[in-house]
């Protein structure tokens, strides 16, 4: 458990998008998952540890109406503007831009896209950890990174939008 | 190939998460469609973009000081009025917990395959649970409609026996996934309790396990690997399974 506090932290960061309430959420979750070790049976911790920080997350901000918000409005009529892979190669360099990108995606698919393209998680790991099926993996990945996509190929910078 | 519906595999493709045959298929497709092959390159820079180290936020060293003194605190034994605030003690559960991960990790390795396969059928058990899930393709207590069923939409037979008198009704069946393979999954019950009954082609020795609160038992017989999962109690399980290897072998 303790060699995936890392792993533990980025994932709160990401969810709540605040230091302190990141740091809140991790110590709180480190303890519901040292009185839980009895109930982990082998395996990687790491996924097991993650599904546990999430949780926490979701139940100790869930009032916060940002952190449940839904992303239907992205589902549909959402059109993903044609990118040219060259340009989002160059705008992808730029680290503080691509942060604000991701900061600023649905709950949701930021959430998969941390625990899959950070973590490296595979499908089958996000999917026990966010409790959805694959299939809905699946879509969110592919929804979140053209979400991305069109976000770094906008001409302003995109800082602060929530 | 219908470019919008390919959106998810495209993902999946950039993630090497995709099977052979549709892997083959889209490579493919990708070689004649420039726009499906733009959106590709895009998803690529994408996930370059996003996987950027510099983007992950690693744990400041004090909020890592406060917990492993948290998780010391919570360490039994804890003896009332015994005093710990040291960093031997700190590093002791650490180095516990440690031992405790690594024995897990030997122990998997030496079942890898079956334990593999455990995790797998778990998790197909737990998603058939789930709301957004169906328990049921077919929806029969008849076994001589579920198992036609499943001679059409998959490529073996799995046994399909009724144990109702045995207080283990039948209640329908449905094409599951294990190691991204279509597979049988029939559907019993026990009072409240669903058994899901994995079957698929190839033997694979037996064992039991229980796994989150969930117990499975798992055999081989007649060319076929069961694995039946369900909460019921491992000995009602066992007696499930027990019915079923006997009802087999009788055949």
């Amino acid at each position: 458990m303790l060699c995936h506090l890392d792993a533990a932290y980025n994932l709160a960061r990401w969810i709540v998008r605040d230091e302190h309430d990141a740091q809140d959420i991790v110590q709180e979750a480190c303890t519901r998952a040292f009185r839980a070790f009895g109930t982990f049976r082998g395996g990687d911790a790491r996924p097991w540890l993650l599904a546990i920080i999430r949780n926490t997350a979701i139940s100790m901000f869930s009032r916060r109406d940002e952190l449940i918000e839904w992303d239907d409005e992205y589902a549909n009529g959402y059109a993903a503007q044609q990118a040219d892979p060259q340009e989002l190669l160059l705008r992808a360099a730029d680290a503080e831009r691509v942060r604000a990108a991701i900061a600023s995606l649905p709950l949701e698919l930021r959430t998969a896209i941390v625990l899959r393209e950070m973590e490296g998680l595979s499908y089958k790991e996000v999917a026990a950890v966010t409790g959805v099926p694959i299939g809905t993996v699946m879509s969110r990945l592919s929804r979140g990174r053209e979400r991305l996509a069109s976000l770094l190929a906008e001409p302003r910078q995109i800082g602060g939008r929530r | 190939m219908n470019c919008r519906e390919l959106d998810d595999l495209l993902h999946a493709y950039a993630d090497n998460e995709l099977d052979v045959a549709n892997a083959r298929a889209l490579e493919l497709h990708l070689q004649e469609c420039g726009a499906c092959s733009n959106a590709f390159a895009t998803a690529r820079a994408v996930k370059g973009a996003a996987s950027h180290p510099s983007l992950y936020y690693r744990m400041p060293s004090e909020l890592r000081d406060t917990i492993v003194r948290q998780v010391r605190h919570e360490s039994p034994p804890s003896r009332p009025g015994w005093i710990v605030r040291r960093i031997p003690a700190a590093i002791a559960a650490a180095l516990l917990l440690g031992v405790v991960l690594w024995g897990s990790v030997q122990w998997a390795d030496r079942t890898s395959i079956a334990s593999a396969d455990r995790r797998e059928v778990l998790a197909s058990h737990l998603r058939s649970l789930q709301p957004p899930h169906t328990l049921f393709d077919v929806a029969s207590t008849d076994q001589h409609t579920v198992k036609p069923w499943f001679e059409s939409h998959i490529d073996y037979s799995p046994p399909v026996r009724q144990l109702a008198s045995a207080g283990f009704p039948l209640e329908g069946g449905r094409l599951d996934y294990v190691h991204d393979r279509p597979v049988a999954a029939l559907v019993y019950r026990r009072g409240q309790h669903v058994i899901n009954l994995f079957v698929w082609p190839g033997e694979s020795g037996a064992g039991v396990a229980t796994d989150r609160g969930i117990n499975l038992v798992h055999w081989s017989s007649g060319g076929m690997t069961f694995w039946a999962v369900s909460d019921l109690n491992p000995d009602e399980l066992q007696h499930f399974g027990n019915l079923l290897r006997a009802t087999d072998s009788a055949r």
